[in-house]
């Protein structure tokens, strides 16, 4: 099975509402290929919000039984990435408020940031720089374009964004990613 | 290091990191909420059946008929009615022929409504292909369909023997392009194979609404694997909404050829600004000389079904990126930056273009660049004079304004972001610079 990202957009979102509908009608083979197509979309865009891979995880079981469950309330109109996005955005929130209730907006917005001291050493070099050097949106974004294959205007929708700033957050990402993966492999 | 290899790298990240827990959710899924086989529903095959018992009677008379006036005209049907061919335009009225085994006329669509103006009055009904053909580039011509400004044609042809396709696809094109030259219009036609039967194809037509012919040019033309300017691979989402000459010129620009697609003559350029209009709307809008840039790049690209130029320069310490739209000159997009490779003897900057007009517009309620720059310098204690590659910006992140301020000292490399209202430092890392 292809990765979301390698989609053409239309084709994604008519195979997306496919499935959704299959949940919607109970249908486990559905669920289990929803699954497939999306996983990688869903993981990358909570690891750019959450930071600690336990929370991330539970988080993604958690999101993928919400989907399930409220199938029904998807409205068709050919935007099943911006509702799945969402609900996974929302459950990321949640948690957050969870975790540290009296925590000022300051603080939120860099949560995200990987803890140095909790580095583990796997394959992950380029996430884990990503998550180090590059600002919560900046990783909402590379995640959601990259991993997500959705479109700039996609996101911005998503995020509450002006087009514009999503593109420049985008590129200014990627070329700070370029930086220093530069001086890495020197 | 390309941007689509770190887009690259991204995507194994995380697709090794993604944990399979597929076996908890569906163990979940089906407590919370179950399962269902797939449900055989009664109510709709009660309803056939109802249906069945109406038709039953009315379907024996039609097999009567239809058996009757087999037996009496067979021969004559399959030779006059049976469609051999199925032959498509595509300018942008898009027209589909189904062309008998004589090369008669059988049926002639319309595909949009460009076409039905161009068939309007037209009865093509058992008129000889080259007649029909001949019929409908006139109307195009008149019309204003075919002009010197959008002077493409696509010709599909499906036909099962490979010879015979052939042949047509090699006569359209001839035909097509003498109608052309006569009325001093320099066409480009295109032709290739097609399948109005193929499922993903006619899918593709359905959602972007454009023929089957002008899907199947595009799928051919990404099967080609041409990349746009910033190094990706075209989707059929950005290629959809241009036109037949546009798709053609992509072509011609990209110097590439399509296996699958036959092409005489040369896509129109003339409804377009050209690279140095580009490049001059550019430079104007950077007010940047011409003698002074280095590293000008002009790409001819398509994005969300508009033509544009990609123009990119660098100028002193600065590098420029703008989209122009190739038809009206627009600038769709800009950005210019500080350039990280310029080497200068006056190494600090301070900031200016596209960021200046921020810092004015917020002023009041921000603090200065200088203020902020020494709040990064006292807490890396850091003096200012022993510092390289300064780089300030002024930006919202969040909703909130933020200076990002990069430099180095020493060995070690650091970045701070500070709220540009309070002066609090949101973000520091600094690490060594080898």
């Amino acid at each position: 099975m292809l990765a979301l990202n390698e989609y053409d957009p239309l084709v994604r979102n008519n195979l997306l509402e496919e499935y959704i509908d299959g949940m919607k009608e109970q249908n486990r083979k559905a669920l289990v290929d929803f699954y497939e197509i999306t996983k990688d979309a869903i993981y990358g865009f909570i690891l750019s919000i959450i930071k600690n891979k336990e929370e991330a995880l539970d988080i993604f079981q958690d999101a993928y039984i919400k989907l399930y469950e409220n199938a029904s309330k998807y409205q068709k109109e050919g935007k099943p990435l911006a509702w799945i996005m969402t609900i996974v955005k929302n459950l990321c929130y949640e948690n957050l408020r969870k975790q540290k209730n009296n925590v000022d907006l300051e603080v939120l917005n860099n949560v995200g940031v990987v803890d140095k001291h909790n580095k583990k050493v796997e394959d992950k070099m380029v996430l884990d720089l990503a998550f180090q050097m590059i600002t919560l949106e900046e990783r909402n974004i590379i995640m959601l374009h990259v991993i997500g294959g959705m479109k700039y205007r996609e996101i911005a929708k998503l995020l509450n964004l002006p087009l514009s700033t999503v593109l420049s957050k985008y590129h200014r990402a990627i070329k700070r990613m370029k930086e220093i993966l530069k001086e890495d492999m020197k | 290091m390309k941007r689509k290899e770190i887009e690259k790298y991204l995507n194994t990240a995380v697709s090794n990191s993604v944990p399979d827990v597929l076996d908890n959710i569906l163990e979940k899924c089906e407590k919370r909420k179950g399962f269902k086989n797939k449900v055989i529903k009664m109510k709709t095959e009660e309803k056939k059946k109802v249906f069945n018992y109406k038709l039953i009677g009315g379907l024996c008379c039609l097999i009567l008929v239809l058996g009757l006036a087999g037996i009496l005209g067979f021969n004559q049907y399959n030779k006059s009615f049976k469609v051999e061919t199925v032959i498509e335009f595509d300018v942008n009225p898009s027209i589909e022929l189904k062309v008998n085994k004589d090369e008669e006329v059988i049926e002639a669509l319309a595909l949009n409504d460009d076409a039905k103006k161009v068939l309007s009055d037209m009865d093509l009904n058992k008129v000889d292909l080259n007649v029909a053909v001949n019929a409908i580039i006139g109307s195009m011509m008149k019309n204003g369909y075919l002009t010197i400004d959008q002077n493409s044609i696509l010709v599909s042809v499906k036909n099962n023997d490979s010879k015979e396709r052939e042949r047509l696809q090699k006569e359209i094109m001839e035909e097509i392009n003498n109608l052309l030259n006569a009325s001093s219009i320099n066409g480009s036609v295109l032709t290739q194979e097609f399948d109005d039967t193929d499922k993903n194809i006619e899918k593709l037509s359905d959602d972007y609404n454009i023929s089957v012919g002008k899907a199947k040019l595009i799928s051919n033309v990404l099967a080609a694997k041409l990349t746009n300017s910033k190094g990706e691979l075209y989707t059929f989402d950005a290629l959809a909404g241009l036109s037949i000459t546009e798709l053609n010129l992509l072509l011609n620009e990209k110097n590439t050829d399509v296996e699958a697609v036959n092409s005489s003559g040369t896509a129109s350029t003339s409804a377009y600004i050209g690279r140095d209009k580009a490049k001059e709307i550019a430079l104007n809008d950077a007010k940047v000389k011409a003698s002074n840039i280095r590293e000008l790049e002009i790409e001819f690209d398509a994005d969300d079904g508009i033509l544009l130029y990609e123009v990119e320069f660098k100028n002193n310490n600065r590098e420029y990126e703008y989209d122009i739209d190739a038809k009206t000159g627009k600038i769709l997009y800009k950005e210019n930056d500080i350039d990280d490779d310029y080497v200068s003897s006056s190494s600090i900057n301070n900031g200016t273009g596209s960021n200046a007009s921020i810092s004015n517009s917020s002023s009041s309620s921000t603090i200065s660049r200088d203020k902020a720059k020494s709040i990064a310098l006292n807490d890396a204690k850091v003096k200012e004079s022993s510092i390289r590659e300064l780089e300030i910006e002024l930006d919202k992140d969040d909703g909130r304004m933020l200076y990002e301020i990069e430099f180095k000292a020493g060995n070690k490399e650091y970045q701070y972001e500070i709220n540009a209202v309070t002066g609090k430092i949101i973000e520091r890392d600094i690490e060594i610079d080898d």
